[in-house]
């Protein structure tokens, strides 16, 4: 009889043999899964677990934020909402290197405030912004990457589906974790910026600056045209922070508020509607199906108790507490490549988060690095969720290499910004002792 | 001979999947499931393991009775009050006939023996789901937990309160309050902007969930007593290839948390709460005596009957008996 | 040739019934965001939450999760890594599009196959949804079911006429 774990590293090889021989992402994470189930657990299990994970998977009422989020951003792509903010902001800041870009970064994380998921914010900008970084000759992967990676910034700040996982599964507090999350995102979001300009620095071709005057009349009558996007923003921030409505509901509020923009703008168009509406199933149909081929691999790898064995063996070599810290972010790292967020808190915090307590580290400051690690892992390859959503909404123009190869600056800005988190603790944990 | 040999060797090694929602760190249920595993091994000195996996890493909370079913699962704690139609006698009526009693932690367990002594039908209730109990345990008394006071019907008219299911809903409705539905997972975030004014809470949720953060008031309702809600259960083909001392054993230490250890947990649990509670400022009401009454007039027999009467459409045999039996059990008294 | 007639009078009836599906989740879309919208609405005005918000919310997103698989399909497809396919040669492309679809459609036909069993003992068993109001399961598990039916069916008749394609060229690569 093989050991289960030594089952696990071989389906972990398999499913990364298929995946590079190009076999569809969550068909082949499914078929490794369900293969893997089989041998360990039997065929009635996995039979069932076929139905089951369908089943549970789809029929979950805090998902349902993702298609109204695509939706926004549909509504909001046709009513030409980013198309006039960007041009103002074009013309504002048209000369300053990567702006279109730097905008991007600070209003996803504007938006972090009024959505609770990093998919859903990655997915809508990508239909707001995109395109007219596309019209300014941006790189896409470039500009792909950006937006891929500034969506994970929703996952940092509060309000946060990802921090209410960590929460329930650690038993820590959400109010002190939220409050945690708001430095940290932003510092994330500056650290962007600043790799950004650096890569620029190389790359000038990657993003062309604008090469006319603009006259302050023409600036300032332009201003009006970032209205909408901001209105959009504020309502949800509003709603949320009013206690209106909930950040699963806050998808469908958004998405209202912007069709109604979008009415007032160019009058009822039941094409476009139509369209946006196909538009938003169709990635989310792409996006979730990916997500359920995640979940059979996962439930596979926990069965295996593949993760245990290697987090064992690494915790168990007698090493200082600030090496365990590191081996325990370089674990998180490497599952990150290849496994769903949701799924390796699920798998991991119950043998990390007693350690890292024990070591000393606070519950706050912990929860805040893991979660930055894991929203690294959904952009890195191959499995990479936000990657993903950005490539389904991007459609045929840029390929997932290229969004992947975007990636590069942002990866090394959010190493830096974990790295200025573990070494200023004060950083996540200063607003909470504020409050307190 | 070889045969005999590996099969004893087998037998020496076993090791067993325990599905569960949660973490190590998140309430009762956690603390008595590790109990268990750890007891077991020990016990066995170490040739029965139990492999806890946490957090729905492989079966979600509203599968676990069909993932120990289908056996990717060996064994998972039940909430069996989600799945009525599996359970339907005491576990699956829980809901609705938590207003009968003013049990307290573990008065439940003699009166349900009883009741699996007497009816074929609740003896067998997990054999059907192709399952083994091994052990059963109740639900803490719940009550309401606020952001301003909520003490009489005067006070609770129109406060918005998030519960869930088909039944609580409908109780608090009669008391006068709006119920909301709200996942768990929201309800922090809810209660502390004020889209929702209380929490329908054990000190168990209140305590997972930090509720006690944002609410600085809980009234107790006792006209809930604690509830039958859980249970823990065992493939029964995972069952029949164990040996019998093995057997023997899961057995007796399924009791012993039946009986002592769980009531114990949960009393501590809630003596942490009331500690959390108070030191975070909070403030602990009694629902009057009165009104208890008159609340408890209102909504014990029609939530019981619609109890029923679902049930008996879904063609559940001699439910309405059973239930009422069980109500007699508990001292229920019918006016 | 008659079979093959019957195939395509099969396949184009699929189609027909995949496009109105797809039609009717696109618009279902809308309708959940309206019924979300109200539900927040008349919680905030009236103290009071529209029964089932939840649970028809639920059942939407399972039609926007399985039913426009074969739309997905039709249009660029599903998700892939393409860094090393993309320097595939003809032949070692049509492997490639050859074990994907064997794949699709065995993985997606056990799925809706076992989803059906899951329909059918969810509406034996009576087994509700866990809300406010108690909605059948076996509706969003039926869903399910015809997702994956018809993406497997889809894949099916592309496999087939990938057959036949490969026996009329006398396994010559397509030209497609
Ligand atoms: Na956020
Ligand atoms: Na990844």
């Amino acid at each position: 009889m093989i050991p289960s774990p030594i089952i696990g590293a071989c389906g972990l090889l398999l499913l990364l043999l298929l995946l590079f021989f190009g076999l569809p992402i969550g068909l082949t994470m499914a078929t490794v899964g369900l293969l893997g189930l089989l041998v360990l657990t039997g065929i009635d299990a996995t039979f069932w677990s076929m139905q089951t994970v369908l089943f549970h998977e789809s029929f979950h009422w805090v998902f349902i934020v993702l298609p109204m989020f695509f939706l926004l951003g549909n509504f909001a792509f046709h009513g030409d909402v980013g198309k006039d903010a960007y041009e103002t902001i074009n013309k504002w800041l048209g000369r300053f290197k990567g702006s279109l870009l730097i905008a991007t970064i600070f209003a996803c994380a504007a938006m972090g405030f009024a959505s609770g998921s990093s998919l859903a914010t990655a997915g809508t900008f990508t239909r707001l912004a995109l395109p007219e970084m596309r019209r300014h000759d941006y790189n896409l992967g470039l500009a792909c990457g950006a937006i891929a990676c500034s969506g994970t910034l929703a996952a940092l700040i509060p309000p946060s589906g990802m921090m209410v996982i960590f929460a329930v599964l650690c038993g820590s507090s959400l109010g002190k974790l939220m409050i945690a999350g708001i430095l940290p995102g932003i510092l994330t979001a500056v650290c962007f910026v600043g790799t950004l300009r650096v890569y620029l620095f190389f790359r000038p071709e990657f993003a062309p600056v604008l090469d006319i005057k603009i006259p302050l009349k023409e600036k300032i009558k332009s201003l009006k045209w970032v209205g909408p996007l901001l209105l959009i923003i504020v309502c949800i921030l509003g709603g949320l922070y009013a206690g209106v409505f909930t950040p699963t509901e806050a998808g469908a509020m958004g998405a209202l508020v912007t069709l109604i923009f979008f009415i007032l703008r160019k009058g009822i168009r039941y094409r476009l509607i139509l369209e946006s509406l196909m538009d938003s199933i169709r990635i989310s149909c792409m996006i979730f199906i990916i997500i359920i081929g995640a979940m059979f691999f996962s439930r596979f790898l926990a069965v295996s108790g593949f993760i245990d064995v290697i987090s064992k063996f690494l915790l168990s070599l007698p090493v200082p507490p600030h090496v365990v810290l590191i081996a325990i972010l370089f674990i998180y790292l490497i599952l990150g490549t290849f496994m769903e967020a949701v799924a390796i808190m699920v798998l991991t915090l119950p043998i990390f988060f007693p350690i890292l307590t024990k070591l000393g580290f606070d519950e706050a400051l912990i929860g805040i690095v893991v979660l930055m690690l894991v929203e690294i892992g959904v952009t890195t390859p191959p499995l990479g969720t936000n990657v993903y959503v950005v490539k389904s909404a991007a459609g045929e123009d840029v390929t997932l290499e290229q969004i992947f190869k975007g990636i590069f600056p942002f990866f090394i800005a959010y190493l830096f910004a974990v790295a200025l988190v573990i070494t200023f603790p004060q950083i996540a944990l200063f607003l909470p002792k504020l409050m307190s | 001979h070889a045969n005999r040999e590996a099969m004893a060797e087998q037998a020496e090694q076993i090791e067993l999947r325990l599905a569960t929602y949660g973490s190590p760190e998140s309430g009762m249920v956690s603390e008595g499931i590790i109990w268990y595993a750890d007891e077991l091994a020990k016990r066995t000195k170490g040739n029965v393991k139990i492999k806890i996996f946490w957090g729905g890493s492989i079966a979600k909370i509203m599968e676990l009775p069909r993932a120990v079913k289908s056996g990717l699962a060996d064994i998972a704690p039940v909430v069996a009050v989600y799945h009525p139609e599996l359970f339907p006698y005491v576990f699956g009526s829980s809901q609705s006939t938590m207003v009968l009693a003013r049990a307290d932690l573990g008065d439940w367990n003699v009166p349900y023996r009883r009741l699996m002594e007497e009816f074929p039908e609740v003896r067998n209730v997990c054999e059907k789901q192709n399952q083994k109990m091994l052990a059963f345990w109740d639900y803490d008394r719940m009550g309401v937990i606020s952001r301003k006071p909520v003490r009489n019907f005067e006070e609770a008219k129109g406060v918005k309160i998030r519960n869930s299911g088909e039944y609580v809903p409908r109780i608090f409705k009669a008391a006068g309050f709006s119920p909301m539905s709200v996942p768990a997972t929201e309800a922090y975030d809810a209660v502390s902007r004020g889209m929702v004014d209380a929490i329908h809470a054990s000190a168990d949720t209140a305590n997972k969930y930090r509720w006690y953060e944002a609410c600085k008031y809980f009234t107790r309702i006792p006209i809930y007593g604690t509830a039958m809600v859980y249970f823990m259960s065992i493939n029964l083909d995972t069952w029949k290839k164990l040996p019998m001392s093995v057997q023997n054993e899961m057995l007796r230490l399924g009791n012993e948390l039946t009986d002592i250890k769980m009531p114990s947990i949960s009393r501590k649990v809630r003596e942490d709460f009331e500690r959390n509670f108070k030191k975070a400022g909070g403030t602990f009401f009694v629902w009057p005596e009165d009104e208890q009454k008159e609340w408890k007039a209102k909504v014990t027999k029609s939530s019981m009957d619609y109890y029923v009467k679902k049930m008996e459409a879904k063609n559940i045999p001699r439910l309405k008996e059973i239930v009422y039996r069980f109500a007699e059990l508990m001292d229920y008294q019918w006016r | 040739m008659s079979d093959l007639k019957l195939l395509n009078k099969a396949r184009v009836f699929l189609d027909r019934l995949t496009s109105i599906l797809v039609l009717i989740t696109a618009w279902s879309t809308l309708i959940g965001m309206f019924l979300i919208c109200t539900t927040v609405g008349s919680r905030y005005v009236f103290g009071y939450s529209v029964p089932g918000t939840m649970d028809i919310s639920q059942i939407i997103l399972v039609l926007i999760i399985f039913i426009p698989l074969v739309y997905v399909e039709k249009t660029g497809g599903h998700l892939k890594i393409s860094i090393i396919a993309s320097r595939y040669s003809k032949r070692t492309e049509s492997i490639r599009a050859l074990i994907s679809n064997i794949l699709t459609a065995i993985v997606f036909g056990l799925m809706s196959y076992m989803s059906m069993i899951g329909c059918i003992t969810s509406f034996l068993e009576h087994e509700d949804s866990w809300g406010d109001i108690a909605i059948p399961l076996c509706i969003p598990k039926f869903f399910i079911f015809l997702g994956c039916l018809l993406f497997s069916l889809y894949t099916l008749g592309n496999l087939l006429f990938q057959v036949v394609d490969y026996i009329k060229t006398n396994g010559e690569p397509s030209k497609k």
